[in-house]
């Protein structure tokens, strides 16, 4: 169920702009129509905003802009963390700490402040909202990369590959990264769940992603005057960012098992 | 487990059986000789040349002629690769212009003088027995041409109808290849099997060393008469009590 709502969402990223066109199409005449079943037609199954925006392209436009900052902000969290995390925990000593001092003063560092700061100088969009969010959610992958070295440092394993006469860098690629592959795939889905909803937020509060684009955080955002009028301008939006976080969480959830059993039979 | 005051001395081409109970300290010794642990005070000394001072460069260079082979080979070989590139391992570090047909050619010939089929190769260590996985474990150690092997435990962890083929193999290793043994293990009947020399190791230190044959003969200490009344249909001689135990 929860793989099938994702696999949905993303088709809709990839495939959705080609299906429902004129995501960001204003037309004053079909201001805030219902949806079908609420007073609406098969025009606009899911109604209009209140620029007369056809609410299911923009849901499905904002799959797009909220599946790639989800997937491209956790893929550059980890390209930052698991290595620091890595050497972190497999020298130990002097580069441990001055790592565990990064990730402290990325901890008592604001992110929104960090976000601010980037959008102070950066033009809004996809790319920097990537960056920006992949910059300050390093740490957990960082912490967690650095817990799975220090007990591999001490296995047969990596022994056996140091006596070998194997570099640091060979014992932390061909050794360590391959076996902490599967809790890291779990962690980068709960990544992924918190970029979108960091992207959603971002956007929510004018930062990330603006017009002529759309996202759901954006939908939510230009909604809220309209709270009391046409609930589904808010609601359906943010409906569509809720399933998705939880199907993310969902899947991390279950697959925990299912990797466990497929490890256990390698 | 501290060590205290242990001098070891290994003649070339030569096997010597370092036997004691668990928390004896053996495993820390053998750590110690290949250099994964380091000691709080005292040398190794390979060929009478000190491995702790020794240039970081000078010490690659003569650690690869000490290998080791572990206890439990489903730990100490990293399940998710090949066996190919289990053994190729040290060699891609100590020969990195060899080509692949090169390192190929060098990982077979090793695979047999473990008694692996060439076959194996591309198989998954995921996928081979303890046995097969200790024998590979063995191929790594032999890659670099060692002259010292330490063995801890190495066939501790596996089933009883293999120990004596892993046992064997590494007997007639040792006799054809002229390498040296230091071999440590808990049970001094493997250790009469495999080795010239015995030493026996209590709470860290050496209590009794001789030649393998007359220390399970004739013990002169209490523990060594200890442990040879706990083999199985061995007895020397009526044991006395172990001073300090």
């Amino acid at each position: 169920m929860a793989s099938a709502i994702l696999g949905l969402m993303i088709f809709a990223a990839v495939f959705g702009p080609t299906l429902v066109p004129d995501a960001g199409r204003i037309t004053l005449r079909d201001r805030l129509i219902e949806p079908v079943g609420f007073g609406g037609t098969w025009k606009h199954p899911l109604g209009t905003d209140g620029l007369g925006r056809d609410i299911l392209a923009g849901i499905v436009a904002g799959a797009r802009v909220s599946l790639a900052v989800g997937f491209g902000a956790a893929i550059v969290a980890a390209l930052i963390g698991v290595p620091l995390g890595l050497i972190a925990g497999y020298r130990g000593g002097r580069i441990d700490r001055a790592i565990g001092w990064l990730v402290d003063f990325q901890l008592a560092f604001p992110a929104l402040l960090t976000v601010l700061m980037i959008a102070a100088y950066v033009q809004a969009g996809i790319v920097p909202l990537i960056l920006t969010i992949g910059v300050v959610s390093w740490i957990l992958f960082a912490r967690f990369a650095r817990a799975f070295a220090l007990s591999a440092r001490e296995s047969d394993y990596v022994a056996a590959a140091q006596l070998a006469g194997s570099s640091t860098f060979k014992i932390l690629r061909r050794h360590l990264l391959p076996n902490m592959l599967s809790p890291f795939l779990l962690l980068m889905l709960l990544q992924v769940s918190g970029a979108v909803l960091g992207e959603a937020g971002l956007s929510f509060l004018g930062l990330g992603i603006t017009r002529p684009e759309t996202s759901w955080g954006l939908m939510i955002a230009d909604g809220r005057e309209f709270l009391r009028t046409a609930w589904w301008v808010v609601v359906l939006p943010g409906a569509a960012l809720s399933i998705t976080i939880l199907a993310l969480h969902e899947i991390s959830r279950t697959s925990g098992g299912a990797i466990g059993i497929l490890e256990s039979e390698a | 487990m501290a060590l205290d005051g242990v001098s070891l001395r290994l003649e070339a081409g030569k096997c010597l059986a370092v036997v004691g109970e668990s928390g004896s300290g053996k495993s820390t010794l053998a750590r110690a000789i290949v250099g994964l642990t380091k000691p709080d005070s005292g040398q190794i000394r390979y060929r009478s040349e000190d491995l702790g001072s020794a240039s970081a460069k000078r010490r690659r260079d003569l650690r690869r002629h000490i290998q080791m082979v572990f206890q439990d080979p489903y730990g100490s070989i990293n399940r998710r690769l090949t066996v190919r590139s289990v053994v190729a391992e040290p060699l891609e570090n100590y020969y990195p212009n060899w080509s692949s047909t090169e390192l190929d050619a060098r990982v077979a010939d090793l695979l047999s003088k473990v008694r692996m089929p060439t076959d194996a190769v591309t198989r998954k260590a995921s996928a081979l027995s303890g046995g097969q996985l200790q024998r590979v474990g063995i191929a790594r150690a032999l890659a670099l041409d060692p002259q010292l092997i330490v063995a801890d435990e190495p066939v501790s962890a596996l089933d009883a109808s293999v120990q004596a083929s892993i046992l064997n193999l590494l007997s007639e290793l040792k006799v054809q290849y002229a390498m040296s043994f230091l071999f440590i293990t808990h049970d001094l009947a493997v250790a009469q099997h495999v080795a010239d020399e015995i030493a026996v190791i209590y709470k860290g230190k050496i209590v009794e060393r001789g030649e393998a044959r007359s220390v399970v003969r004739n013990p002169q200490d209490p523990y060594t008469q200890r442990l040879i009344n706990a083999i199985p249909g061995f007895r020397s001689r009526p044991s006395r009590p172990i001073p300090g135990d």
